[in-house]
């Protein structure tokens, strides 16, 4: 289940990693393809906007100038057909008839007073104006439009006025006859000799069309102002004549306006038509010649246009001194024809942009492969590098980086093979070598003379050394796997004490928390005070043994250190300690043996004492006459044997008390009595200060004989230590449920190094024969077993002090 | 036994050093009833220095010594005797029935070792051969 996940995932990963890959090998590629896109393209688009813009610039600039020369050119025309019609009219207002006729109407008002002057003019108004066209000089006024010029065509009307303002002669009956009030009059009748009116288009009613007059003085011979030549022009007709064939292309032409923005004179805008746009108006009707680039072209556009204009530069001057609008030429073309060229520009620079980029991307593309392959060839190369697998040399042979990178990677390759295979050559030697250290340890393991087993984290048996199995009596086959308790009926309770142990040891080895025993319950759980000094579980397990077959086994459990998550691991060690214990027995044995001879000799010097008196005496009232002596000495007798009675009283008592094999409640005082008396008898020298300071204490339960063996073994030591001679100070006293002793020497001390030996068996200082070296060796183990401790502090030449201390029995 | 006998340096003593009283006043009964001359000393220290005062180290015959006292113990005592005087005989009367120490004792010059009750006669029959024995003059 989890393998089959693990390889679904792993594949999952290469197929993703695949794909990564994939996006990585093209882009180095795009990435080429992108860069010269943008070293190349991106400053020609620029060039080509650059150029487009400046091209569209200087191209306006062109068209502007030729808008202008245009307008120019035309304005000077214009102004040289006005010139011409001037000087023409100029011509016909100095002919004789027209001159002596109005003189000779001047000279009739001129003699009337102003009002019959003024009823006479009246008089002559309602009069038969038909009259005015017989006159001579009508005739000549037609005379002068005989010639069918544009000028003549154009002429709306053409007559003269008097001094008066009276018409006087004319072509047509289209002229009023006052013109009194009228600006063409009045300027030039008061204008002097070198005036000329040129008057505003203004919309005539009767002929539907816009008008224009000229008027010229006609002058005497005093040069004097003596009547004015009328010559009215249809604006229109007179300016079409010579601006509407200027055209170019299929809108461009040329049109005639005022300052106040009035068509004049236009081949589409009918004349009179007011240019809607005033900035538009002001920009074209400077002083000099010129182009403008405007916003709406005044026919109704609103895109940008070029415009060129001219003022009319001679007629200009006639008027403004007639106080009208001056006149301006503005050559035109519709937008969309005067930007083709641009748009056509714009297209072709984008065309050739477009195929450029083409171009570069095509190009591009090709040398970015040719740099690519090499560079995949070596990317693959490295990942199969990568992966593991075998690779042949590379051949690149492109000359340049790549080449020697390619090379590189050989090198690099051939290093890696080498030392792939020193590697595995080096797996191979480490297998070995772990293959080695675990039969090493393995063997190691079965050939320990202890019986070896290692319990899994449920207590089941994980391994065992060949000894196990022969303890057990099973093969491991039977034994792996199982539990202690499973290893039969027979020695079962001797299992389940050993399993109870490793229950107990687990159970202090392992936080409860992390425990894992499923259904076995903890037998044997003895409560921990956390304030008691902690003892090593190990310890405790030492001093454990179990029978087995008839043979003593000691056994130790100990924790197995493994740095993994696989739960706790316990070992037994089970060792064969029958030889020893029983050797051990033996030994204790010989110890209480020459205790008890050391009792003997004390009982048999106690005793002989009083024997000799009594024995002396007896045989000297034998010997003895005087009956008064033989009295006296009978006393003594009486007394010795008396002494001695108590004594073997004593001594019996002693005995019987510590002769008891069960427990029972013991006085310490008692027994250091009678220990201090064996022990004082083991020195020749008598010497020996006794201080006692006993104190009422409790009782404690225990055998009484190995109460009081503690204290021989104690006390013989002080004094045979002391040699008979010193202070031998003892103690006891009782506090907290607990009994405690102290014996003081004065001995020599016990060098420091012998300190942490003394309990051990079998070390004596004293010479040979004369120790066993198991006296104190009995005493810790006794001591232990009434649950006491003992502690000993050693100055040298000073004396040694044991502390010992049982908890009292509870009453 | 006369003053003049007590004063003069003619007439032999026995030295008993023991430690009990009634040891010592039986031994002495014994030794007086065969007229010995008898002076006592209860421990080895007093021994000792007794047999360096008055004219004892000449009149001393003989030294009857326990083993188990304070002070200076027999063995010791009879170690500085065997030293300073070995001419004199010791006898080892004690309450230890103890081979060895018998053994090594006998070893030092020891007349007897003799485990304490004494019956009077082997006493007085032990005192009176060692006496009638010659003395173990160191003469080299």
């Amino acid at each position: 289940m989890d393998t089959a996940h693990g390889g679904s995932s792993i594949h999952r990963g290469s197929s993703e990693e695949n794909e990564t890959r994939k996006g990585i090998r093209t882009g180095l590629k795009n990435k080429l393809i992108w860069t010269m896109l943008g070293v190349g393209a991106l400053p020609l688009m620029l060039a080509m906007i650059l150029s487009y813009l400046q091209g569209t610039k200087s191209l306006q600039g062109v068209i502007g100038t030729s808008f202008k020369a245009l307008a120019h050119e035309t304005s000077t025309k214009i102004d040289l057909l006005i010139e011409g019609e001037i000087s023409s009219n100029i011509r016909h207002a100095a002919h004789p008839v027209i001159r002596s006729t109005v003189e000779s109407f001047n000279q009739g008002l001129l003699s009337l007073d102003p009002v019959t002057r003024e009823k006479n003019i009246q008089e002559q108004a309602t009069g038969s104006s038909r009259s005015l066209l017989e006159e001579e000089a009508s005739a000549v006024l037609q005379s002068f439009l005989k010639r069918k010029t544009l000028s003549s065509l154009a002429t709306q009307a053409l007559y003269i006025t008097d001094a008066f303002g009276v018409l006087r002669a004319s072509v047509n009956d289209f002229p009023e006859f006052v013109h009194v009030g009228k600006p063409d009059w009045e300027k030039t009748i008061s204008s002097g000799k070198d005036f000329v009116y040129i008057g505003p288009a203004n919309h005539n009613k009767k002929t539907e069309s816009f008008l224009t007059t000229f008027a010229f003085p006609i002058l005497n011979e005093k040069e004097k102002t003596i009547g004015v030549l009328h010559h009215i022009f249809d604006v229109k007709e007179f300016f079409s004549g010579y601006l509407e064939p200027i055209t170019f292309g299929e809108t461009g032409h040329v049109m005639l306006i005022d300052s106040g923005g009035m068509v004049l004179d236009c081949p589409i805008l009918p004349t009179g038509f007011m240019l809607p746009d005033p900035v538009l108006v002001k920009s074209v009707t400077g002083r000099n010649p010129d182009w403008v680039k405007t916003m709406g072209d005044g026919h109704g556009g609103e895109e940008l246009s070029i415009i060129g204009f001219s003022p009319l530069k001679q007629t200009r001057e006639w008027i403004v001194k007639s106080e009208g609008k001056t006149w301006y030429t503005f050559a035109w073309q519709a937008s969309d024809e005067l930007f083709a060229p641009m748009q056509k520009l714009f297209l072709w620079i984008s065309m050739a942009g477009v195929v450029s980029i083409l171009l570069i991307g095509g190009m591009g593309s090709l040398a970015a492969k040719k740099i690519v392959q090499p560079i995949r060839k070596l990317q693959k190369a490295a990942e199969r590098i990568g992966k593991g697998e075998k690779v042949d040399a590379l051949e690149i042979k492109t000359g340049d980086e790549l080449e020697a990178l390619a090379n590189e990677v050989n090198q690099m390759n051939d290093l890696l093979q080498k030392s792939f295979s020193g590697l595995e050559h080096q797996v191979l030697e480490k297998t070995e070598e772990v293959q080695y250290l675990k039969e090493y340890t393995d063997s190691i393991l079965k050939s320990v003379p202890d019986a070896v087993v290692i319990f899994d984290p449920n207590l089941k048996i994980e391994y065992m050394n060949a000894e196990f199995e022969r303890v057990a009596q099973q093969t491991a086959d039977q034994l792996l796997g199982h539990t202690l308790i499973d290893l039969g009926p027979e020695s079962a309770s001797t299992w389940q004490e050993v399993q109870d142990a490793l229950l107990n040891f687990y159970s202090e080895v392992v936080p409860i928390g992390s425990r894992n025993l499923g259904n076995q319950t903890i037998q044997c759980y003895t409560a921990q005070d956390p304030l008691a000094p902690k003892e090593s579980p190990s310890l405790q397990s030492m001093k454990q043994t179990v029978k087995l077959d008839g043979k003593i086994f000691a056994f130790q459990i100990f924790d197995i250190v493994i740095h993994d998550d696989s739960g706790k691991r316990l070992g037994l060690l089970l060792r064969d300690v029958t030889e020893d214990v029983e050797l051990h027995d033996q030994l204790a044995m010989a110890e209480k043996l020459s205790g008890l001879g050391t009792l003997t000799a004390g009982i048999a010097h106690e005793l002989n004492n009083p024997l000799v008196s009594i024995m002396g005496f007896t045989e000297a009232i034998l010997d003895e006459k005087d009956s008064a002596k033989i009295h006296k000495y009978a006393n003594k007798v009486f007394d010795r044997s008396r002494h001695m009675a108590s004594i073997i009283l004593n001594m019996s008592g002693y005995m019987r008390s510590a002769m008891s094999t069960e427990e029972k409640e013991v006085n310490l005082n008692e027994r250091i009595d009678a220990a201090i008396d064996i022990a004082i008898l083991t020195s020749y020298n008598n010497d020996i200060k006794l201080d006692k300071k006993f104190s009422e204490l409790p009782l404690i339960k225990a055998k009484p004989e190995e109460i009081q063996q503690i204290f021989t073994n104690l006390l013989t030591n002080a004094v045979q230590a002391m040699e008979g001679k010193g202070e031998l100070l003892i103690s006891t006293g009782g506090e907290n449920g607990n009994v405690h002793a102290t014996i003081r020497d004065t001995g020599p001390g016990i060098p420091k190094e012998y300190l942490s030996k003394i309990y051990d068996p079998f070390f004596t200082t004293k010479e040979q024969g004369k120790g066993t070296g198991l006296g104190l060796n009995i005493v810790h183990q006794l001591v232990s077993k009434y649950g006491g401790t003992i502690d000993v502090s050693s100055r040298e030449g000073k004396g040694t002090t044991f502390s010992l201390t049982f908890p009292a029995s509870q009453m | 036994m006369s003053l003049i006998d007590n004063a003069s340096s003619t007439k032999g003593k026995i030295l008993i050093i023991d430690d009990e009283s009634e040891v010592r006043e039986v031994l002495r009964l014994h030794l007086e009833s065969a007229n010995y001359n008898v002076i006592e000393a209860t421990d080895g220290e007093e021994g000792v220095n007794m047999m360096k005062s008055g004219s004892n180290l000449l009149q001393v015959g003989m030294i009857i010594c326990d083993i188990r006292m304070p002070k200076v113990n027999g063995i010791e005592a009879i170690d500085f005797l065997k030293k300073n005087a070995p001419s004199i005989p010791i006898i080892v009367v004690t309450g230890y029935p103890d081979s060895d120490l018998a053994v090594s004792l006998l070893k030092k010059g020891v007349k007897d070792y003799m485990v304490k009750p004494i019956e009077k006669a082997k006493l007085l029959e032990k005192v009176a051969e060692v006496l009638a024995a010659p003395q173990d003059f160191n003469y080299v």
